[in-house]
């Protein structure tokens, strides 16, 4: 048996999900690839233990880890504000009152520390459930409450405006 | 605005990342090199005599770690271990090099350090610098430690275990199936405290209720009671916060009957007991701001006028660990680039500084349980 059987077909089914959880998790075009890039590699390297349970979940899982990580070797390619043109420029066309929303929302990730911008991108994207959520990050229930709290509270903070985000969200 | 709505809007910009014969062709090279280095790594570790425990290569295993027989002067001593790189940096001055660090969790216990490292598995790294696997348990969930270090709650294989952590590796307690629906807190005293989530939500299930599971004793938790806290106990009392219509409250219950028995909605700060000590006496409260505080929790209940004390002028806290009734905190890293000079601040529960420790990089805390 080919020890690599039905990889490539779910890296041709799930490859899009994967690459827009890894652009949230990063903000960067540039990592987001590398990202999805290494966690399918190391995943390939497991293929056999792992094709048969969650494939999805553990490449998700190996991205949020390695992208902690990486932040704490390499700092944060983001910056607030570093990505206004491209959100402009990039997507489909936006009305001007969606595209100030989103330069908000990208300058409030960019603040967040690598944890709670995973748990805020698991939660509120993903809708992975908080059992999921603290499985994917290898920590406790507790401590995922805590990073969506936090997470909400600095975006909020940093930027007063996402105020109705926090309300819409936790409703 | 509508947090999802954005997020998915933001994710659409992403780029076409996945290319499966990249992926693989990589996969393909490291396992080349590492079906080729492993024996060859085996036989040098023999030959300059480094201890080894089987830790996932062929035929035997590799050491995880190698202690420097010298002190690093450039590494300063704080009065709890840190991490700065892939090194772990002891109080005793000795620094242990882990191998393949790319990040995990370390936590200290009387017979070693407990590593979970995401990429490489977990284990015990002793303070000889040999290790004992525990296991690959790559999202697998969270080790949980009992305050004090000698056992620890975890998730396996479909089952929630109990073991008790010995110098050969964990000895099994007790087990009980995996509901699914029910997670690890934390610890009270000799239990283990679970959440119950509510089924019937799906994924926006949140954690509705608490229970106490003794593993060495009766069954599985009989008596389920209401709250969704952020979790942590003593032998007798187990602490959380609630969020009545908006405001913090700091509640303490009783660990056998669930009835609260103190709340304490009026203290100048906003209460995050995931900051509590392992042995649930003392606080950290809102280390996100820019007065952090912190206070006996014994105190808040037994005197309706007592308020947190300011934690020393610490603002940012980006990672603390508790040493009794000293808390220490890194502070200015975490946001401003993990390149940026940190510093660590040790505070006492009353709020007067004990030390201040400049780094030029990034450190992280490793807390100590039972020691």
């Amino acid at each position: 048996m080919d020890r690599y059987e039905g990889f490539r077909e779910f890296v041709l089914a799930r490859g899009p999900a994967l690459s827009r959880t890894a652009y949230l998790l990063s903000g960067d075009h540039g990592v987001a690839e590398e990202l999805v890039q290494e966690a399918l590699a190391k995943t390939a390297g497991h293929w056999r233990r792992v094709r048969d349970g969650n494939p999805e979940g553990y490449v998700r899982r190996v991205m949020v880890n390695l992208h902690t990580s990486w932040w704490r070797k390499l700092g944060r390619r983001e910056r607030p504000y570093a990505d206004i043109t491209e959100v402009i420029s990039g997507g489909r066309p936006d009305s001007a009152h969606a595209t100030t929303d989103r330069l908000v929302l990208v300058t409030a990730l960019a603040a967040l520390a690598p944890k709670q911008r995973a748990a805020i991108v698991l939660r509120f994207y993903e809708d992975l459930s908080e059992r999921e959520i603290a499985d994917a990050m290898g920590v406790t229930n507790g401590t995922v409450k805590r990073n969506i709290h936090d997470g909400l509270r600095r975006m909020r903070t940093l930027m007063p405006t996402l105020h109705d985000i926090e309300l819409e969200a936790t409703a | 605005m509508n947090l999802r709505d954005q997020l998915g809007g933001l994710a659409d910009q992403a780029g076409p990342y996945a290319d499966p014969d990249k992926a693989l062709a990589k996969a393909n090279r490291r396992r080349t090199v590492k079906l080729t280095l492993a024996p060859l790594a085996i036989v040098l570790a023999a030959a300059v005599g480094i201890p080894f425990a089987a830790n996932g290569l062929p035929g035997g295993g590799s050491p995880a770690a190698n202690p420097s027989a010298s002190e690093n002067p450039q590494l300063p001593e704080l009065g709890v271990d840190y991490m700065v790189g892939n090194s772990l940096v002891t109080t005793g001055g000795r620094v242990y090099l882990l191998k393949d660090w790319e990040g995990g969790d370390v936590q200290k216990t009387p017979l070693g350090w407990l590593v979970n490292q995401w990429d490489a598995g977990t284990y015990l790294l002793k303070a000889n610098g040999t290790t004992v696997p525990i296991g690959d348990r790559f999202g697998e969930g969270p080790l949980v430690l009992s305050s004090d270090g000698t056992r620890i709650a975890y998730q396996e294989g479909g089952e929630f275990k109990v073991s008790r952590i010995t110098a050969e590796g964990l000895e099994e307690i007790a087990s009980v199936p995996d509901t699914e629906v029910n997670s690890i807190a934390g610890w009270s005293g000799d239990r283990v405290v679970f959440f119950l989530a509510d089924e019937s939500a799906g994924s926006e299930n949140a954690d509705v209720s608490w229970g106490v599971w003794d593993p060495e004793g009766s069954g599985w938790v009989t008596d389920w009671y209401p709250g969704s806290p952020d979790y942590t106990g003593t032998q007798d009392q187990m602490l959380f916060w609630d969020e009545p219509n908006g405001g913090y409250c700091l509640v303490r219950a009783d660990i056998e009957t669930g009835a609260e028995t103190g709340r304490r909605c009026d203290l100048d700060t906003q209460v995050l007991p995931s900051r509590i000590s392992p042995d649930g006496l003392y606080a950290l409260s809102d280390p996100y701001g820019d007065t952090p505080k912190v206070f006996t929790v014994d105190d808040v209940f037994t005197d309706a006028g007592a308020q947190p004390a300011p934690a020393c002028g610490a603002a940012n806290v980006n990672d603390e660990a508790w040493l009794g009734d000293v808390v220490y905190m890194v502070t200015g890293s975490e946001f401003s680039g993990p390149d940026d000079p940190s510093k660590v601040i040790a505070c006492a529960v009353t709020g007067q500084t004990v030390s201040e420790t400049a780094f030029d990089t990034s450190v992280s805390l490793v807390q100590s349980f039972g020691i």
